[in-house]
C-alpha cells in the first residue's frame, strides 16, 4: 500500500510540478525498485520501455502522423471544405455545418484534433466571420467539431490505446466510426438550432454541376480515408500497413499529381512528423511500462476496493471515474490521460462488465469533454488562438456545446450497441465481456 | 552594440548551447532518415506479401528498431523544443526568477531519468551482446543501443537547459521568451 502511495505521489506530484509527463511516469515506475530491492528490477523496466517503443503496432503512429502532415502541407484540405460546402452549405447556418462535415473528412486524414483546429480553423473561421457569423461562435464550433478527430479512424489516440491496452485497433476504428458519426449528427442538429437562434445566413443550394466539380476536386484528399478504411476493414492491409500506404498515397498526390509539395519540402516534413511521433512514442512506451507496474502492484483492485467502500453500485463507481476523467481532460491531452489513467481504470470497467471497445469509447469521449471545458481545455484554447477571439467570446457560444457533449457521453455510456455494433458486425473482436 | 562585456559564464554556456544545438540538428536529421527507413520497410512488407513470392523476415524487425531510435533520440529533441506534454499550471503562476529555479530543477529531474535510461540501457545492450534478432539478421544490441543513446542525449539537452537557467539566474535572463522548463 505504501508503495502505491509513493508511486502515485511521484506521478501526480511530478506532473503538477511541471515535470514532462513521460519523465514523471517513468520516474514513478522506478518506485517499484523500492518494493523489490533488486537492481534487476531497473533493468526489467528499461527492457519494458524498449519493448514499448519498439512495438510493431506503434509503427502506425509515425505513419499516420506523416500522412497527415503531407496532406496538410500539400494544401489539399481546402478541397475538403468545398466538398462539404457543396453538400451542406445550403442548410441553415451552412458554414457551421460545413465546419462539422469537413472535420469528419479531415479526421480521416489527420487523426488529430489539434491539427484539425489549426488546419481547418485557419481557413473556415475567417470565412465564417466574413459571412456574418460571430467570431466566438465560429471558433467554438471549430473546437467542438475537432473533438471528432480522435474518435474517427485513423485516430492516433485509438492506435495508442489499442497498442497499449491490447484492444484490436480495427475494432476501435469501427466503434469510433459509428460513435463519431452519431456525435457529428448531434452537432449538426445543435448547429441548426443555434443558427436559428442567432439568425445565421442561409445560402442557395449548390447546383449539380458545382457539387460534381467539388467532389471531383475532393477525390484526392477523400481517397486517403477510403484507402485506410477499405484496406483495414476489407482485410487487405493491417493497420500499420494501411498507414504506410496512406503515406505513399499522400506523397503521390502532393508530389506528382497536384505538385503542391516540392522535393525540397520533404525533409522538413519528415523531421516535423518524426518529432511529433517521438513525443507520442516515448509517452506510449513509458505508458506500457507504467501499465506493467500498475498491474503487478494491483493498483486497480486496490482502488476498486476503496471505491466499493463508498458504494457498491457500479453506476456510482463509473460516475466517480467519469468525474475524475472530466477534470483530468481539462488539463492534459487525451493520449497522456489515457496512458495515465488507463492502466488503473480500464480493469475496473472490465470488472464491472464493460467490453473493451465500449470502455475505450467511453474514456476517449469523456476526456474529449474536458478538452472543451474552461479554463484550460486544450481544444478551447487552441480555437481561441486560431479564431483570434477571447475566452469570454468563445464561451458565450460554447456552453450549449459542452452540455451536448456531456449528454452524448451519457448516451454512449448507457448504449453499448453504439460502440459495439460495427466491430461485432465485421467480427473485429473487442466486444466480449 | 551596448558595449557591455559578456560574462565568462555566459560565453561558456552559449558555447555549450551551440554545441547542443548541433547535436539537436543531427538528431533531427537522423530521425527523419529513420522515418524514411520505417516507411520503406513497411511498403516493402506490403509489396513482399502481394508481389514477391518469398517473405523477408527482417523487414519488420528493422522497422521497429528504427521506431525505437525515433522515440529515444526524439525525446531529447522534444525536450529542447519544449514539445513534451506537461502541465504548466505551476510555472505560469511563478515570478521571473522562480521560473528559472523551476527550469533548473525540472531539467535536473529529467536528466535523472536520462541517467536511468543511460545506465540500465548500457546494461541492457551488454546483456544482448552476441545475440541475434529472431530473424537472425540483426544483432539485438543494435536495436537496444537506442536506449543508452537516447538516455545520453536526454542528459545532454536537459543539463544544457538547466545550465542556461542557472546562467540566467546569475547574469539575468537573455530572452525570457526562450526560457522554459
Amino acid at each position: 500500500m505504501a508503495i502505491i502511495f509513493i508511486l502515485l505521489l511521484v506521478l501526480i506530484g511530478g506532473i503538477l510540478l511541471g515535470v514532462p509527463i513521460f519523465a514523471a511516469m517513468g520516474l514513478s515506475t522506478l518506485v517499484h525498485y523500492l518494493d523489490t530491492g533488486r537492481e534487476s528490477t531497473l533493468l526489467i523496466l528499461n527492457q519494458r520501455l524498449f519493448n514499448g517503443v519498439t512495438s510493431f503496432t506503434f509503427l502506425a503512429v509515425p505513419m499516420f502522423i506523416l500522412a497527415g502532415e503531407v496532406m496538410v502541407r500539400g494544401k489539399l484540405i481546402d478541397r475538403l471544405l468545398d466538398v462539404a460546402r457543396a453538400f451542406v452549405g445550403h442548410m441553415r447556418g451552412g458554414l457551421a455545418q460545413v465546419n462539422i462535415l469537413s472535420s469528419i473528412f479531415f479526421a480521416g486524414i489527420s487523426g488529430s484534433g489539434q491539427a484539425d483546429i489549426a488546419a481547418m480553423g485557419s481557413t473556415i473561421v475567417p470565412a465564417m466571420v466574413k459571412d456574418g457569423y460571430p467570431r466566438g461562435y465560429a471558433a467554438a464550433i471549430t473546437a467542438q467539431s475537432a473533438t471528432l478527430s480522435p474518435t474517427l479512424p485513423p485516430s492516433i489516440v485509438m492506435v495508442v490505446y489499442g497498442a497499449v491496452f491490447g484492444v484490436p485497433i480495427a475494432a476501435l476504428f469501427a466503434a469510433g466510426a459509428s460513435v463519431g458519426l452519431f456525435m457529428a449528427i448531434a452537432y449538426m442538429i445543435l448547429a441548426y438550432f443555434m443558427a436559428l437562434k442567432y439568425e445565421l445566413p442561409l445560402h442557395p443550394r449548390a447546383t449539380f454541376r458545382q457539387t460534381l466539380n467539388a467532389v471531383r476536386a475532393g477525390l484526392a484528399p477523400l481517397g486517403m480515408p477510403a484507402i485506410i478504411l477499405i484496406g483495414i476493414f476489407g482485410g487487405i492491409f493491417t493497420t500499420v500497413e494501411a498507414a504506410s500506404v496512406a503515406v505513399l498515397y499522400a506523397l503521390i498526390m502532393t508530389l506528382i499529381v497536384y505538385r503542391t509539395i516540392t522535393l525540397r519540402e520533404i525533409g522538413p516534413i519528415l523531421i516535423s512528423a518524426a518529432v511529433t511521433s517521438a513525443a507520442v512514442l516515448i509517452i506510449s512506451g513509458v505508458g506500457l511500462t507504467f501499465s506493467y507496474i500498475v498491474a503487478i502492484q494491483h493498483i486497480p483492485q486496490t482502488i476498486l476496493g476503496a471505491l466499493s467502500t463508498l458504494s457498491q453500485s457500479p453506476f456510482v463507481i463509473v460516475s466517480l471515474i467519469i468525474v475524475v476523467l472530466l477534470i483530468a481532460g481539462m488539463f492534459v491531452g487525451r493520449t497522456a490521460n489515457i496512458l495515465l489513467f488507463g492502466p488503473i481504470i480500464i480493469p475496473i470497467f472490465y470488472e464491472l462488465g464493460y467490453s473493451p471497445v465500449h470502455t475505450a469509447l467511453i474514456i476517449i469521449i469523456v476526456l474529449g469533454v474536458g478538452h472543451l471545458t474552461p479554463p484550460v481545455g486544450g481544444a478551447l484554447l487552441t480555437a481561441c488562438l486560431i479564431g483570434r477571439c477571447t475566452l469570454p467570446d468563445i464561451l458565450k457560444y460554447m456552453w450549449p456545446m459542452i452540455i451536448l457533449e456531456i449528454a452524448l457521453a451519457v448516451v454512449i455510456i448507457f448504449t453499448p450497441a453504439l460502440s459495439e455494433s460495427l466491430p461485432a458486425f465485421f467480427d473485429l473482436g473487442g466486444v466480449s465481456r | 552594440m551596448t558595449g557591455q562585456v559578456e560574462s565568462p559564464l555566459r560565453r561558456v554556456v552559449d558555447g555549450i548551447d551551440r554545441a547542443a544545438g548541433v547535436i539537436d540538428r543531427a538528431s533531427r536529421v537522423a530521425m527523419g532518415i529513420a522515418l524514411v527507413g520505417i516507411l520503406s520497410m513497411l511498403l516493402l512488407q506490403v509489396a513482399v506479401r502481394y508481389i514477391l513470392p518469398f517473405p523477408l523476415p527482417w523487414v519488420e524487425e528493422l522497422a521497429v528498431y528504427l521506431s525505437g531510435y525515433i522515440a529515444m533520440i526524439g525525446t531529447s529533441v522534444c525536450l529542447r523544443m519544449g514539445y513534451h506534454l506537461q502541465v504548466d499550471l505551476l510555472r505560469d503562476k511563478l515570478g521571473p526568477r522562480a521560473v528559472l529555479y523551476h527550469a533548473l530543477i525540472i531539467n535536473l529531474v529529467v536528466a535523472g531519468f536520462g541517467y536511468f535510461l543511460l545506465k540500465y540501457g548500457i546494461r541492457f545492450v551488454e546483456l544482448g551482446a552476441g545475440q541475434t534478432s529472431p530473424s537472425s539478421y540483426f544483432p539485438v544490441a543494435l536495436g537496444r543501443l537506442s536506449m543508452p543513446v537516447g538516455g545520453g542525449l536526454l542528459i545532454i539537452q536537459a543539463l544544457v537547459l538547466s545550465l542556461k537557467a542557472f546562467d540566467d539566474l546569475v547574469n539575468g535572463p537573455r530572452d525570457p521568451y526562450k526560457i522554459r522548463s
